[in-house]
């Protein structure tokens, strides 16, 4: 689903990615964690394509990111660490423009947007301008976006920050339920917990450079995430 | 802490004309010189306008003993142009600022956050006097000379009147910050109340002859008026002439003023900034079948959006488009007033076929101030992401930006083209060509915009009104605008004096749109590879 082929990239002197590669299965939910600066958003934005880089290659679904931006886009989803929306519009309306975008019938935008709405009590205030949504209820409506289109890899940037109790096990869900259907998730997250119990794979980079990665059992072995996290950090 | 806050409004100010927001590092001491070069030209263009009115005004009321009329009206007008022009944009600064919530949060008493935003509208405030002020004392300098108590008097006052200034598009903006808290729909509301104050504007400017030639006529009369009835006018002018104590009083007058409107604003301040629309109906979702549409639809749909969800954004970029609608509705009521004397003036001087450029000519210069395309990119701000992470092209998200700006004027533009043809009864070839040569221009100055703006975008606003007023692509875009009338105007008249019309304005379209196309080229190829560097 996504190869990630030896991606480096480089801000000035500063390498913030240095040779790193990974490769998702369908059906897999791939934790990515680090410290703050670790190089895990360079790397996000580098495979949804927001960001250049400087070598290396990433592939989605077998489709090259550099020479077929467009079509990879088409079958991926991202959300970022801030979920800054659209503060024109209203929420139906941001949805409806992202459907638009991705090609949604007007049957199944409408099915997945009463689902989905329901499912985070968003239905209520998707007439609202997303200006007068608050930091969860604009994470909610980047995840209802996210999912829209049924993409089959969706990239998330620390996806559980602002979200309530309810909305994070519903997102957990979610996600387990993209992932049984054939599709694969790869998340960054801090809270080491919520990667433990819910990741399949887990990959720890440390200054750019990936220090350990593969099945949650093979990297963990008997110690717990966060003993095996900081260890891996001093 | 007053000094750490001015330090960061400053440096907030002083930002996009010294630092490269796409390159993330200061501009070059070059291309900061040519940036304020350019700022100068645009300053000095616009204060020989005002340096015209003074003349009129100066030599009328030279040697009549009422001397301070002349800083009275000048002052007068210095205020109008200040408040009309900026109510919104104090609004902004004021109750918008993106970093309002940060600053309430610390330890900052809300009227030392208030007083610091005051101080930057003062500085825009100063900025736009100084623009009438600056050339109606040179008038006087290069006409009767000064003496230092005057030139100390005369600088005391643009302080002063920049103080009242101030003043005045705070209490306004803090007006329309209450009225938008009991409205659903704020942009409408804005523009509405925006639309007021640019009539009274438009009121002013058209009507400014008569205005001049009344004063002139009855300067006996206003001078008592003043004295009279409007005693602080008497004071302004009075110490911009040189009267000490007049102008110190006038000065106390406006510092009261000043020390209330804080007062006053500062009390209400934390209301403003954390209220919600109370009073304010909820909208409630109804599900409904929305139509599909296609990618480049809905990009087009978002530009719309995007410009109607922002009065700043419409008022200061697309305020033409509202001018050639009104045009095109009043003209052919007002027609019969105009059209024959028109003729006849033009074929005193020997131009008899001016008229039939007049449609093309007017609709170009008003379609050239508005600069839709300029701004576009950098109202994107921190969306860009949503657009960048999409199956979408970077050259089709930048096409929509084009194809916005050409839809929203091209339209209106073409209406009072051939409203303007047919009222002045040119030919329909004639009307046909001028319609082209119209969308050539609009092609030219939304290409060379939407260029600019990719080349020098300024994401990491906080406040609307920097990208959309103060942009270097605005800017260039308004003076490539103001070239292309003038190379209109040498082409009608030299072209025009031995080939027809239609042939004149068939080669300016040639050349616009030559220009134009290969902007556009530009933008599709270079322009979308740097838009995929942003964000």
């Amino acid at each position: 689903m996504l190869n990630i082929k030896h991606l480096t990239k480089r801000f000035g002197s500063k390498t913030a990615v240095d040779d790193l590669s990974l490769r998702i299965l369908p059906g897999e939910i791939y934790g990515f964690i680090g410290h703050n600066g670790a190089g895990k958003t360079t790397t996000l934005k580098s495979v949804v394509g927001i960001l250049a880089f400087d070598e290396g290659e990433i592939e989605i679904d077998g489709i090259s990111i550099k020479s077929d931006p467009t079509a990879c886009k088409r079958r991926i989803a991202y959300i970022p660490d801030d979920p800054d929306i659209y503060e024109f519009m209203t929420g139906v309306k941001y949805l409806n423009f992202v459907a638009d975008i991705y090609g949604v019938s007007a049957e199944a935008r409408a099915e997945r947007i009463k689902k989905y709405g329901d499912l985070f009590d968003l239905t209520k205030d998707l007439a609202q301008p997303v200006s007068a949504y608050s930091h969860g209820m604009k994470q909610k409506l980047a995840i209802i976006a996210a999912w829209l289109h049924e993409p089959k890899l969706i990239i998330m940037d620390e996806p559980f920050v602002g979200l309530d109790p309810k909305a994070a096990h519903i997102l957990k869900t979610m996600m387990h339920e993209t992932c049984d259907n054939g599709g694969a998730i790869f998340f960054s997250t801090h809270v080491l917990e919520v990667a433990e119990k819910l990741c399949d794979k887990i990959a720890i980079i440390k200054e750019g450079k990936l220090i350990r990665s593969g099945a949650m059992e093979e990297v963990k072995g008997d110690e717990s995430l966060e003993e095996v996290f900081l260890e891996l950090q001093e | 802490m007053l000094k750490a806050l001015m330090k960061k409004e400053l440096s907030q100010f002083l930002h996009f004309y010294m630092a490269d927001s796409r390159k993330k590092k200061k501009r070059t001491r070059g291309a900061a010189a040519l940036y304020l070069a350019l700022i100068a030209f645009a300053f000095v263009s616009l204060g020989l306008m005002f340096y015209g009115m003074a003349t009129t005004l100066q030599t009328a009321v030279a040697g009549s003993g009422a001397e301070w009329v002349y800083y009275s009206i000048m002052g007068v007008t210095a205020v109008l142009v200040g408040v009309i022009g900026s109510v919104f944009t104090a609004n902004a600064i004021l109750y918008k600022a993106k970093d309002n919530e940060l600053l309430l949060s610390m330890p900052i008493p809300p009227r030392t956050i208030l007083f610091v935003r005051m101080f930057v509208v003062f500085i825009s405030s100063l900025l736009t006097v100084a623009l009438v002020w600056i050339p109606a004392v040179l008038r006087i300098w290069i006409a009767v000379g000064a003496s230092a108590r005057e030139v100390i008097m005369q600088v005391v006052t643009l302080i002063v009147l920049s103080c009242l200034v101030t003043v005045l598009n705070c209490l306004l903006g803090w007006l329309v910050a209450l009225l938008s808290r009991r409205v659903r729909n704020k942009t409408v509301a804005t523009v509405i109340l925006s639309l007021l104050f640019v009539g009274l504007y438009y009121l002013f400017y058209f009507n400014v002859k008569k205005i001049l030639d009344y004063i002139i006529l009855n300067l006996d009369r206003i001078a008592e008026l003043f004295r009279g009835k409007a005693y602080p006018l008497y004071l302004m002018g009075s110490g911009a002439a040189g009267n000490v104590l007049n102008g110190l009083l006038f000065a106390l007058a406006v510092f009261a003023l000043f020390a209330a409107a804080c007062a006053v604003l500062s009390a209400t301040l934390i209301r403003i900034l954390t209220a919600s629309n109370a009073g304010v109906k909820r909208a409630v979702y109804r599900e409904k079948r929305e139509r599909q549409a296609s990618a480049a639809s809905a990009l087009l749909r978002k530009e719309a959006k995007r410009f109607t969800g922002s009065a700043v954004y419409m008022l200061n970029d697309g305020f033409g488009i509202l001018l050639m609608l009104l045009g095109a509705v009043i003209l052919p009521f007002t027609a019969k007033s105009f059209v024959d004397p028109l003729r006849q003036t033009l074929e005193t001087f020997g131009l008899v076929h001016a008229a039939d450029f007049l449609p093309a000519l007017i609709c170009c210069m008003i379609s050239g101030m508005d600069l839709i395309s300029a701004a576009s990119v950098s109202m994107e701000g921190k969306y860009v992401w949503i657009v960048r992470s999409m199956p979408v092209s970077e050259s089709e998200a930048l096409r929509a930006k084009l194809r916005f700006h050409l839809l929203v004027n091209g339209v209106p533009a073409l209406i009072l083209g051939v409203v303007g043809g047919i009222v002045l009864k040119l030919s329909p070839v004639v009307i046909a060509v001028s319609c082209l040569t119209t969308a050539a221009h609009i092609w030219l100055i939304g290409g060379f915009g939407l260029m600019l703006n990719v080349k020098k975008p300024n994401l990491d606003w906080t406040n609307e009104a920097v990208p959309v007023k103060q942009g270097m692509p605005v800017l260039l875009t308004m003076l490539l605008g103001l070239a292309l009338i003038i190379v209109f105007g040498a082409a009608a008249i030299i072209l025009g004096s031995f080939m027809p019309a239609a042939v004149v304005l068939l080669i300016l379209a040639a050349l616009y749109g030559f220009f134009a196309l290969l902007i556009e080229r530009w933008i599709l190829r270079r322009g979308a590879k740097i838009f995929a560097e942003l964000g």
